[in-house]
């Protein structure tokens, strides 16, 4: 405070970054005015809230708990009561402990998958967008033959190479995102045939910047936002499509655990202990929510003037 | 609309080769070893499993390999099933059985996804448009496999409660019903409504959030205010002028979606002990049985992409204009 009050008036400010002097102010108010616009929006911003405690509680919960996911309790089968706010299982396990390890390997695999494709979609769409011709023939009739293959069998079809294999949890991740960049590949193809014709690129262009630079310094930046949303709600489809395959028996391999393997086990004993059914399937479903929700925020909030609805 | 037709129907057929070509490669390559089987049962020798790798012409190059299943696939036969069965009559039967199921939950998802969307444009921001919309999202974040396990459990406690068996949660009709034809349409749509109900229910979130946005967009449009100005009443404005331009992309994602609606099948007929596609592909994974995965994915690619064709021409024939290309 003292500092602030004796600094004296017109003092030199401190040297601008060269990042901040090619973008500096332009950029901070655009994300902040996405910022407020996502703040008004108060289901995603409640929803936001849920899906940090939710996460958090994933990655952290089971060092905060009273039990560990394989601690075998004295109490067998009993229902949700404030010693196991989720109940427990028929050996005693905590139910809860259990949602919370599971959760964060469903998790882990969704962020990997949200990753992995975003950057796959995000380069062939750049590379597509930027060199036209015969490289956006090439890789856009790619992406079409990808949008017809049935991709949920087909992810059946090649995890179950990898059924049964504990640990197969990185595995699995690489084969859902194999099969989740094609929408984004033509969104940002889209983004950058438009913005490439654009005066500014033309401007850089002309001041000798290389095609690298155009990309990602003038390019990449001003389409974040759609990647960002398309990241987002990636990930909502993405603990979907996992969950579904360990449902089935495709996903993740026993020791480890995931929602899906969770759901799978308590539907058998949905009628006499419908909390080891209903406990995971919640956590579940509130996750895969609030994502989305936080993603339609986001939208709003990054492009106001559209009006296109989740496809 | 001729020309257009022959056009796009040209194009599917390089695609369909394409896609099954990639299909195959991933299945020979990634699939898992259709021999496992063979080679853990006990008191089988080296000699007939080699015999049934010859038969499953696994020795040869992959290439090779599509080439000899795409020219056998396209005179019909899609050779045997592990188990010596051959694969084609028992596709066409499970096919049978998860069409009865898919169009049944597409027709209704169709209908009530084009009325509620069309009602949430046309009261925005109304209560029902928000309860419309946070039900939209609920079902669209919601699991195929949770949402059709819940629905099996309330069934049977129902059932429990009255005592009265008025959900059937196994199979997709009663074996051995007899009683005649009546009946056993009357058992099988018994069968048909929980499961139904699953894919409605998750397929109808999307395809009314999309008909909502499309219907906004047209109500904007210009041609609606002439319409209005002109003094047509509301009621011809919103059936005649707006609701018939609103569905044409509605009409188009349905059909694109197909793909997702089958593999919501496959996970609904398994909770649901239907036996089914769905049925026979978890069965056939588990086995290993190549023949059989190859032509399911086969069938699958056909359908998806005969649904991509049908939406193109669909397309076509409602906006005329797209038809350049």
């Amino acid at each position: 405070m003292a500092d602030l009050a004796h600094s004296p008036v017109g003092a030199p400010k401190p040297a601008a970054t060269d990042e901040m002097v090619e973008f500096g102010v332009a950029a901070t108010s655009q994300w902040r005015r996405v910022l407020r616009r996502f703040l008004r929006h108060k289901l995603a911003v409640c929803s936001l809230v849920v899906l940090v405690i939710l996460v958090l509680a994933s990655f952290l919960g089971g060092s905060l708990i009273a039990y560990r996911y394989d601690e075998l309790t004295k109490d067998f089968s009993s229902a949700p009561s404030l010693r196991h706010w989720f109940g427990t299982d028929t050996i005693g396990h905590d139910t809860f402990a259990q949602v919370l390890r599971g959760a964060r390997r469903s998790l882990i695999v969704a962020l990997l998958v949200a990753v992995l494709s975003t950057s796959v979609g995000a380069l062939i769409g750049v590379l597509a967008g930027y060199y036209r011709g015969i490289v956006d023939l090439a890789l856009m009739r790619l992406t079409d033959l990808f949008l017809t293959i049935p991709s949920f069998v087909v992810l059946l079809v090649v995890s179950a190479r990898y059924r049964g294999e504990s640990g197969n949890w990185l595995a699995l991740s690489l084969v859902i995102a194999g099969f989740f960049w094609m929408q984004l590949a033509r969104v940002v193809r889209g983004i950058f045939l438009s913005l490439r014709e654009r005066e500014f690129v033309e401007a850089a262009r002309a001041l000798g910047a290389t095609d690298r630079r155009i990309i990602l310094r003038h390019l990449l930046p001003n389409s974040l936002g759609p990647i960002i949303v398309n990241a987002t709600l990636l990930v909502g489809a993405a603990i979907v499509t996992e969950t579904a395959l360990s449902f089935l028996g495709f996903g993740i391999a026993p020791p480890d655990t995931s929602l899906g393997r969770l759901v799978a086990e308590g539907a058998v004993a949905s009628r006499t202990r419908w909390w080891l059914f209903y406990m995971p399937g919640l956590y579940l479903v509130l996750i895969s929510l609030c994502i989305n929700f936080v993603g339609d925020g986001l939208r709003d909030a990054i492009d106001p003037q559209q009006n296109r609805v989740r496809a | 609309m001729l020309a257009f037709t022959l056009r796009r129907l040209a194009v599917s057929i390089p695609v369909v080769i394409a896609s099954s070509f990639i299909v195959f490669v991933l299945v020979a390559t990634a699939g898992g070893d259709p021999l496992a089987d063979l080679r853990l049962r006990p008191g089988i020798s080296e000699g007939t499993i080699e015999l049934r790798r010859k038969q499953l012409h696994l020795d040869e190059p992959v290439l090779q390999r599509y080439g000899n299943w795409a020219t056998a696939a396209i005179t019909g036969d899609l050779g045997k099933a592990n188990g010596g069965e051959e694969v084609r009559p028992l596709l066409v039967r499970r096919l049978g059985v998860t069409l009865r199921l898919v169009v049944f939950a597409t027709i209704i998802a169709v209908i009530l996804a084009v009325f509620i969307g069309s009602m949430g444009a046309v009261k925005q921001y109304s209560k029902f448009d928000y309860t419309a919309t946070f039900f939209a999202f609920v079902f669209f974040s919601m699991p195929v496999f949770w949402l059709a396990a819940i629905l099996r459990d309330v069934g049977i406690r129902i059932n429990t409660r009255i005592d009265r068996h008025i959900f059937f949660v196994v199979g997709e009709q009663t074996p051995g019903l007899g009683g005649g034809f009546l009946n056993v349409q009357a058992d099988r749509l018994g069968h048909l409504i929980l499961p139904s109900v699953t894919l409605i229910l998750i397929s109808m979130a999307s395809w009314s959030r999309f008909q909502r946005g499309s219907m906004l967009e047209v109500l904007n449009a210009d041609y609606i205010r002439t319409a209005r100005a002109k003094g047509v009443s509301a009621r011809r404005v919103l059936f005649r002028h707006a609701l018939r331009n609103a569905l044409i992309p509605v009409v188009t994602i349905v059909a694109i979606d197909f793909a997702t609606i089958l593999g919501g099948a496959v996970i609904t007929e398994t909770v649901f002990g239907w036996t089914g596609m769905g049925r026979l592909l978890v069965d056939g994974l588990k086995a290993s049985d190549v023949n059989v995965i190859q032509a399911w994915l086969l069938v699958a690619a056909v359908l998806v992409i005969s649904f991509n064709l049908a939406a193109d021409l669909l397309y076509g024939y409602l906006d005329p204009r797209t038809r350049t290309t």
